[in-house]
C-alpha cells in the first residue's frame, strides 16, 4: 500500500521539481543576459515563495472570498445543469427545444457578460456567483444528458420484462447510470467556476484574488513577486476545485469506471 | 406442479412472421409454429441471423410479430409479463454496476415492493443456489464473466417466474466455463421446475440441456425440425460421453446441412 501511494505521488513530485528547475533557470538566464526589468518578467521562485509566505494572510483571505463565491456559483450551475439534462432526457422534443439555446448560451463571451451582470445587480458577490454558475452549467448539463442517454439496451429490456414503470426506471437505472457522466461534467465545471469568479473580479470588484492580481499587475515591477503569488494561488484554487470534486466521486461512486478506486483497487 | 400439467402448453406460436424492413422482401422469420410444454427445457437453435433471438423477444413482449400469434400461459405475452411470469437472462449479464451483486439479485423484488427482510432472505438463498454464496456484497466488476452470468440467472429467478427466457447467456464465455455453467443450470432448473426457452447457436449445448431442440433454418428463419432429446436426467459431465449424445448432435448437424443445401 505504501509503495502504491508513493507510485501515485511520484509523477506529481517529478513534474513539480522539473517546473521549478525550469523556472529557476529561466529566471537566471533572463538576469544573466541583462534583459531590462528581468525580475518583473520572471522573478526567481524563492522571491515568490518569500512573498507568498509574508502575505499569506491577505492572500488567503482574498482567495477564500473568490472560492466561496465560486463554490456557490458552481452548486447553482450544477443544479441548473442537472435539471436541464433531466428535462432534455424526457423526450427528443424537449431536447430539441432546449439544446440549441444551451449551446447558444456558451457563445456569449463571458468577458462581455460579466459587466452586464454586474451593472444589473450592482453587487460583486451576486455577479461572481452568477457568472461562476453560468460557466458551470453547460458541461454539467451536457455530460449528465449523455449519461442519462447512455443506458444499455439490455438494461432497458430487463426493466421492461420486470414491468418497471417510467418513474421507477429513472430511479433504479437512468439516474444512477448518469452519475459518472454527471461527475465528468462536474470535474470540468469546477475549475471553470473558479475562472469565472476571477474574471468578474478582473472586471471590477473590491474583494477576491482577481482584485489582488490586477492591483499587483498595475503596481509594476516592485510587485512582480506578489503578482506571481496571485497567479499561482488562482491556479491552486482551480486544481483544488477539481481535486475535491474527483475525491467526492471516488467516495460516492466507488463502482464507477471513471473513479480512481475502480482502476487502482481491483480485488482480483 | 400438479400432475398431468407436464403436457399442457406453456408457450404457443402460430404462424409467426417478422419483417423488420417492411414490404415482405426479406423477412427475418417466416411462418414459425411451435409449442413449448409446461416445465419443459426447450432450445431454439440456429446460426446467427436465423431469428431465434427475435422469437425469444416476442415471448418476452419486447417485440411484436408482424404476423401470427404468440400465447404465453394462455394469454398475450404482455399479460404474462405484467403478471411477473417471465424471467430473462441476456447475452450480457446486464447487471447494474452501481449495485452490489446482492442488490442486483434483489432488484425484481424491490420493484415488486417485497419488504427488505424477505428480499434479503430470498437473495441469500438464490445466491446459494447459483454458487455465489459470500459474493453478495461484491460489485459486478469484481466478478468473473461466468460469475456475473450466474448472478444474472439468480436475478431472473428472483420472482419465481413460470418461464425463464435465456438469450445465448453463455456465448461470451470460454468453453470450459460454459460447460460447467450448463451443468449448474440444469441443477438450478431442477430446483425451480420452471419452463425454459434457451437460445443458442451451439448444437452440443442445446442437446445437453434440452428436452426438445427447435432447429431453425437460416434467413428467413423457419422451423426446420423439432428434435426430442431423450437423454436420461439428471445429466452431468458424463452425459457428453454417451454415444446417444453424439448421435443426436450429428443428427442435428445433418439437418442444418440439408437446410442450407
Amino acid at each position: 500500500m505504501k509503495a502504491a501511494a508513493a507510485a501515485r505521488i511520484m509523477p506529481a513530485l517529478v513534474w513539480a521539481a522539473a517546473a521549478l528547475a525550469l523556472w529557476q533557470s529561466g529566471a537566471w538566464l533572463l538576469q544573466q543576459r541583462g534583459v531590462a526589468l528581468a525580475s518583473s518578467k520572471l522573478p526567481y521562485p524563492y522571491l515568490v515563495a518569500v512573498a507568498l509566505f509574508r502575505n499569506a494572510g491577505s492572500l488567503l483571505a482574498e482567495a477564500a472570498v473568490t472560492l466561496l463565491n465560486a463554490c456557490e456559483g458552481f452548486l447553482l450551475g450544477a443544479a441548473a445543469g442537472v435539471a436541464l439534462a433531466l428535462f432534455m432526457s424526457l423526450s427528443a422534443t424537449m431536447e430539441r427545444i432546449a439544446a440549441p439555446y444551451a449551446v447558444a448560451s456558451q457563445m456569449v463571451p463571458i468577458l462581455g457578460l460579466a459587466p452586464i451582470v454586474y451593472a444589473i445587480f450592482r453587487d460583486e458577490n451576486t455577479a461572481r456567483v452568477l457568472i461562476a454558475g453560468y460557466i458551470s452549467f453547460f458541461p454539467v448539463a451536457l455530460h449528465t444528458l449523455r449519461g442519462l442517454q447512455s443506458v444499455r439496451q439490455e438494461d432497458r429490456d430487463l426493466l421492461h420484462v420486470l414491468a418497471c414503470g417510467r418513474a421507477a426506471s429513472y430511479r433504479v437505472l437512468r439516474l444512477p447510470a448518469a452519475l459518472p457522466g454527471m461527475f465528468t461534467g462536474l470535474k470540468a465545471a469546477a475549475p471553470l467556476a473558479v475562472t469565472g469568479a476571477i474574471l468578474v473580479e478582473l472586471m471590477g470588484a473590491q474583494r477576491g484574488i482577481g482584485v489582488l492580481m490586477l492591483r499587483h499587475l498595475y503596481y509594476g515591477p516592485t510587485h512582480a513577486a506578489l503578482f506571481w503569488c496571485t497567479v499561482l494561488l488562482a491556479a491552486a484554487l482551480g486544481i483544488a476545485a477539481y481535486g475535491i470534486t474527483a475525491a467526492l466521486e471516488n467516495t460516492l461512486l466507488p463502482w464507477s469506471r471513471t473513479s480512481g478506486r475502480r482502476q487502482g483497487r481491483g480485488l482480483r | 406442479m400438479e400432475a398431468g400439467s407436464a403436457v399442457a402448453a406453456e408457450i404457443e406460436m402460430k404462424g409467426i412472421g417478422m419483417d423488420y424492413g417492411g414490404g415482405g422482401q426479406s423477412p427475418a422469420v417466416r411462418d414459425v409454429c411451435m409449442t413449448v410444454r409446461k416445465g419443459e427445457f426447450a432450445a431454439l437453435l440456429g446460426p446467427s441471423g436465423c431469428g431465434k433471438t427475435t422469437l425469444l423477444r416476442m415471448i418476452a413482449d419486447l417485440l411484436e410479430p408482424t404476423s401470427g400469434e404468440v400465447r404465453v400461459s394462455g394469454s398475450a405475452p404482455r399479460a404474462a409479463r405484467l403478471a411477473g411470469k417471465l424471467g430473462m437472462v441476456f447475452q450480457t449479464p446486464a447487471l447494474f454496476e452501481w449495485r452490489s451483486v446482492r442488490a442486483n439479485v434483489e432488484l425484481p423484488l424491490e420493484l415488486a415492493g417485497v419488504p427488505r427482510t424477505d428480499r434479503r432472505e430470498r437473495s441469500e438463498s438464490l445466491l446459494r443456489l447459483v454458487g455465489l454464496e459470500g459474493f453478495g456484497l461484491r460489485y459486478p466488476w469484481q466478478l468473473s464473466g461466468g460469475m456475473q452470468q450466474r448472478a444474472s440467472i439468480a436475478r431472473a429467478l428472483a420472482m419465481k417466474p413460470d418461464i425463464l427466457l435465456m438469450d445465448e447467456p453463455f456465448s461470451a464465455l470460454d468453453e470450459f466455463t460454459r460447460e460447467k455453467l450448463n451443468e449448474e443450470l440444469l441443477s438450478v432448473w431442477g430446483h425451480t421446475g420452471c419452463t425454459v426457452v434457451f437460445v443458442t447457436h451451439s448444437i452440443a449445448e442445446a442437446v445437453f440441456l434440452s428436452d426438445r431442440v427447435f432447429v431453425l433454418s437460416p434467413r428467413p428463419g423457419r422451423l426446420a425440425a423439432a428434435v426430442d432429446i431423450p437423454l436420461p436426467r439428471p445429466r452431468d459431465a458424463s452425459t457428453r460421453a454417451l454415444p446417444s449424445f453424439h448421435e443426436l448432435v450429428d443428427g442435428i448437424r445433418g439437418r442444418f446441412r440439408e437446410a442450407s443445401a
